[in-house]
């Protein structure tokens, strides 16, 4: 048995877990994890192998060390993902996990999901990666059956943990300063202080600050016309700050609690419009929450956990043009969350483990519209999972209840939402002295209309019903030894998805109108391969890759002409390829993206297609100590093929650029 | 190293994947412009994508490659939205791109013309041709007159907010002020009819009418028709008549799309139940007798899928019903004004109007 270390070092006790093939039979994800007396510096790295669901994980250090841009250049990478990234670093980014659309994606900070009852979608784009230990994402169920009832009520959940801080041999506080600099007028510098209050407590704060021109040339293609231009009013300019309290009460129980702001100011570049350069739209946003969470083991079979959470988002759009009456419009909307959830786990002993989690949630939006409704939401979500667990076996079963009741100021009021989903995995290992699991897994979700498509102004439509997906999944995942590499890892999966009622804007004549009109049918295969080995002396080479095929049709109307085609914005064919090399002066890292043909709009004919991608990055970093000061120096050279692409069309992406960052911990 | 042929094939095989095989097919031919109907297509707004559509009205065929690339090798833009004849040119209002394009009867483009005011785009809607001179409404509240001997703006007039259709009669220039930019704010929709002196350039009178105008057609005797649009909503839409002389509305019906061969006016009426089930009818109205005739223009309503736009087009004598779902490309659906259908032919995105180019 060979552990391996990856060389940034992230906290050990989880990588155990994952390729100890003895610690593989007997760790329970859904045990409790008593934190003692022990400086924890890292988030436990779940298993992708043993995992009932596909699962992938990419670590704070390993982000680093790739030279990855942002959580959305991270998250693009995992395979079965589609991130919709509208350029530059202050533009909006989503993701869709299996071609299910946005709305399906959960997006949770530090165990608890983000929520925007307005649009649905969470963007990505304005989540720092400065603080954070952990990115993962899970399709289907995660494998912790010890959770709140919403992080079951998704198709997939991207799970951003933050850094918990941890100290050095007698020291009570410690200090981390980083910069980063580069193209396009970028600097972003954060500060980290963390304090040991007593032997049980810690806090930890964190403030960035972050300003970009954005003002990139890009290459413009209208017919055999080819000009150069320059990406205008992209500029972001963006502040940051957390403070996270740890503590561990005599009884064992461990209590967190959390507060964030965020605020930004950038401008909106919209889409190209060949010959009008033109574009003053801005956006403001305002955003604080402030969570606490309480975890307690009574005994073997006893454990119970619960948080709360209360959320404000203001934001507000501008747009300068004298088409409208006062010469500019004005948007502003007012997002408020009140959030509990509490779950209990019971594991009696043997092979049964049990957990009952009940959320509630209660929304509101209020904005500057002309008879807005001010709708109220409250939520009800209740999930009953159970485990069976025997030597070679794993059986999660999942029933969520969801009970959703809105009110209105005027108008009718949509009728309450009641809902059953289930959801069935299973794990299997053939044979005991192989690490090779097989794979299943059946899930039913669906998603409550949003604000926006209930009450936007002559578009909304307050008779929608949810829009529903179902997902299956086989797969089969193998770890080891191979010859001389030291660690292989490959995951494979094969998967069909259903959206039905899939809620769509329909044209009548005159006016939009939400509409519960859409089904897709999927089908997709997702590989994924990880290995590491060693070259020579002192000298290690990690390489992972992820492929991704994906044939998502509209199957809505048999007479429409983009009957049966792929759905936009979802390719064929793509991937992601990192290779990196650790040596003791500097390690060097190459990552890739390539992105295959996809269409702007649901038909696809000629006209409506996007050409195909590859972007190329290379990243260097030398980590080196001063007595106690660590230092890390890190230069990144993003795109350096200088492709010239689109993710959304006419929402030009860089070329070529480069980034440089310092950091001094101590 | 006796793993080396192993990484060598994983290698291999992670390169295999990303190999994307695909060819791209780009370049339209060039082609030969005839003379014959041709279509503009808005396209999907912000996509660039307007495109012309031509169809040879004697062999009933048409080509889908766009003539405008075609003839110039790059994009009309951002939402074509008029087209019209005029002496020897063919002029075209693009709303996104913010430019009126001047082409030669063959669609080579001899002039783009740009409308700029307080350095903001002025969003160029709809076109009308009077005495060799353009005009077009400008989304930001003005009407520009343009010289089509050197394609300059000689002037410009403020009308209402967010002015629409166009139409000329009596010496004047009738302009829809829809205000649809501020249905959401407590501004509401604009309910005017500015009318325009053509001599003189300036605003004469300015006549109100039921909320949001935006459709104006001239008839044989002189009088202007206007649809207004309502707020789609509580407020339904209304087709009126305005006196050109001494400017009195009266309302008439109700339509949401018109078309006139002079003397008739080719209606549609589009109209929702409380799910939003939509039913659409083609109602006649007789200019001369000053009544809606009964029953529809169209003989087999039923085998139009999702009308969108209506043009009549006086050298083939046909009436042009576009029909659009906003996502993929249309279809135009050819009639005698007696209601039968001659033919069928596939068009662009989101098809609006017909010429004739002779």
């Amino acid at each position: 048995m060979r552990l391996f270390f990856y060389r940034c070092g992230l906290c050990v006790w989880g990588l155990v877990g994952i390729f100890c093939r003895s610690a593989a039979q007997t760790a329970d994800t859904a045990r409790v994890h008593q934190l003692q007396q022990v400086d924890v510096s890292g988030v436990r790295r779940p298993s992708v192998v043993r995992s009932v669901a596909p699962l992938q994980v990419v670590s704070g250090a390993e982000i680093e060390r790739l030279g990855y841009q942002s959580l959305a250049d991270a998250v693009r990478r995992f395979s079965g993902v589609t991130v919709k990234d509208y350029g530059g670093i202050g533009g909006l980014k989503t993701v869709s996990v299996r071609s299910l659309g946005a709305h399906h994606t959960a997006v949770a900070y530090d165990g608890i999901a983000v929520s925007n009852c307005q649009a649905g979608q969470i963007d990505i784009g304005r989540f720092s990666l400065d603080n954070v230990s952990q990115v993962s994402l899970a399709v289907g169920q995660e494998d912790d059956i010890f959770q709140s009832a919403r992080m079951f009520a998704s198709a997939g959940v991207l799970s951003i943990r933050t850094q918990q801080p941890s100290f050095g041999e007698n020291r009570r506080d410690s200090w981390q300063f980083r910069i980063k600099g580069g193209s396009f007028g970028f600097v972003n510098p954060n500060l980290r202080y963390a304090r040991k209050l007593t032997q049980r407590t810690r806090v930890a704060v964190d403030g960035d600050f972050l300003r970009a021109d954005g003002a990139y040339p890009f290459t413009l293609k209208n017919g055999k016309l080819v000009t150069r231009e320059k990406r205008y009013n992209s500029d972001i300019l963006s502040w940051h700050t957390e403070a996270n309290l740890y503590t561990t009460l005599r009884d064992s129980s461990a209590l967190t609690a959390k507060a964030y702001y965020f605020q930004s100011e950038r401008g909106l570049p919209g889409g190209v419009i060949f010959y009008n350069p033109y574009n003053r739209e801005r956006l403001w946003d305002r955003n604080f929450f402030a969570q606490t969470g309480y975890e307690k083991r009574f005994n073997p079979q006893w454990a119970l956990k619960g948080a709360l959470k209360y959320n404000y988002s203001w934001n507000r759009y501008l747009d300068v043009n004298n088409k409208y009456a006062s010469g500019k419009q004005i948007d502003r909307n007012i997002q408020q969350e009140y959030y509990a959830t509490l779950s209990g786990l019971y594991t009696p002993g043997g092979r049964m483990s049990y957990a009952l989690a009940s959320d509630f949630a209660y929304n509101r939006l209020t904005n500057n519209f002309t008879d807005n409704p001010h709708p109220e939401r409250y939520t009800s979500q209740t999930v009953l999972t159970a485990r069976y667990r025997h030597q070679r076996i794993t059986v999660n079963g999942v029933l969520l209840a969801t009970y959703v009741k809105e009110k209105v100021t005027n108008g009718d009021c949509p009728e309450d939402k009641c809902k059953l989903s289930p959801g069935v995995s299973l794990s299997l290992q053939p044979w005991l002295d192989r690490n090779l699991y097989v794979r299943l897994f059946y899930k039913h979700v669906f998603r409550v209309p949003t604000f926006n498509d209930l009450y936007y102004l002559r578009m909304g439509n307050r008779n929608l019903k949810p829009e529903t997906a179902v997902q299956y999944n086989a797969g089969v995942t193998w770890s080891g030894q191979w010859k001389g590499v030291d660690y292989v890892n490959l995951t494979a999966d094969v998967y069909y998805n259903r959206v039905d009622d899939k809620i769509v804007a329909l044209p009548m004549m005159y006016v939009w109108k939400m509409m519960n009109m859409g089904r897709v049918d999927i089908w997709g295969s997702d590989v994924k391969g990880g290995m590491e080995f060693r070259v020579a002396n002192r000298m290690t080479c990690q390489v992972s890759g992820a492929y991704t095929w994906q044939k998502a049709v509209d199957v809505t109307d048999r007479n429409e002409k983009n009957y049966k085609h792929q759905i936009p914005y979802t390719p064929r064919h793509s991937g992601s390829l990192s290779a990196s090399l650790l040596m003791p002066w500097v390690n060097v890292s190459y990552t890739a993206v390539v992105c295959g043909e996809r269409y702007a709009l649901p038909q696809n004919i000629r006209a409506n297609r996007i050409d195909r991608y590859a972007e190329h990055t290379l990243s260097m970093n030398r980590e080196f100590e001063r007595g106690r000061t660590r230092f890390r120096l890190q230069a990144d050279l993003v795109n350096l093929t200088n492709e010239q692409y689109s993710v959304i069309q006419y929402y030009p992406m860089p070329g070529r650029s480069y980034r440089l960052s310092a950091s001094v911990v101590f | 190293m006796k793993s080396r042929s192993f990484y060598l094939t994983l290698w291999m095989f992670i390169l295999c994947a990303f190999t994307l095989a695909s060819c791209s097919d780009d370049d339209g031919d060039d082609i030969t412009v005839e003379e014959g109907i041709y279509v503009l297509n808005n396209g999907k707004y912000k996509s660039n994508n307007s495109t012309i559509t031509y169809y040879d009205p004697v062999a009933q065929t048409y080509d889908n490659n766009d003539v405008y690339a075609a003839q110039n090798s790059k994009g009309l833009g951002d939402s074509g939205q008029d087209i019209l004849c005029g002496g020897k040119y063919i002029f075209l209002a693009i709303y996104g791109s913010n430019r009126i394009s001047v082409m030669t009867r063959d669609f080579v483009e001899v002039a783009s013309i740009p409308l700029v005011r307080e350095g903001q785009p002025q969003s160029p809607r709809s076109l009308a041709y009077a005495d060799n001179k353009l005009y077009v409404s400008l989304y930001d509240g003005y009407v520009a007159k343009i010289n089509t001997s050197n394609f300059t703006v000689e002037a410009q007039v403020e009308v209402g907010r967010n002015p629409e259709g166009l139409a000329v009669s009596n010496g004047k220039l009738f302009v829809a002020n829809s205000g649809g930019m501020d249905y959401n704010t407590p501004v509401g929709y604009d309910k005017t009819v500015s009318v325009i002196n053509l001599k003189k350039f300036e605003v004469e009178k300015t006549i109100t009418v039921e909320i949001n105008p935006t459709v104006l057609k001239t008839v044989d005797n002189g009088d202007v028709y206007c649809i207004s649009m309502g707020n789609y909503g509580d407020v339904p839409n209304t087709l009126q008549k305005i006196n050109p002389k001494d400017y009195t509305v009266t309302a008439v019906g109700n339509a949401t799309e018109m078309a006139t061969d002079g003397k008739k006016l080719y209606l549609m009426l589009s109209q929702y139940d409380a799910n939003w089930n939509q039913t659409i009818s083609y109602p006649v109205y007789d200019t001369e007798k000053g009544e809606m005739l009964s029953g529809e223009w169209v003989k087999d309503a039923s085998a139009i899928v999702k009308p969108y736009k209506l043009s009549y087009e006086p050298v083939t004598e046909y009436l042009y019903l576009t029909s659009s779902d906003y996502k993929n490309d249309g279809d135009v659906y050819v009639y005698k004004t007696d209601g039968t259908l001659v033919t069928k032919f596939g068009a662009g995105l989101n098809p609006l109007k017909v010429v004739y180019v002779k």
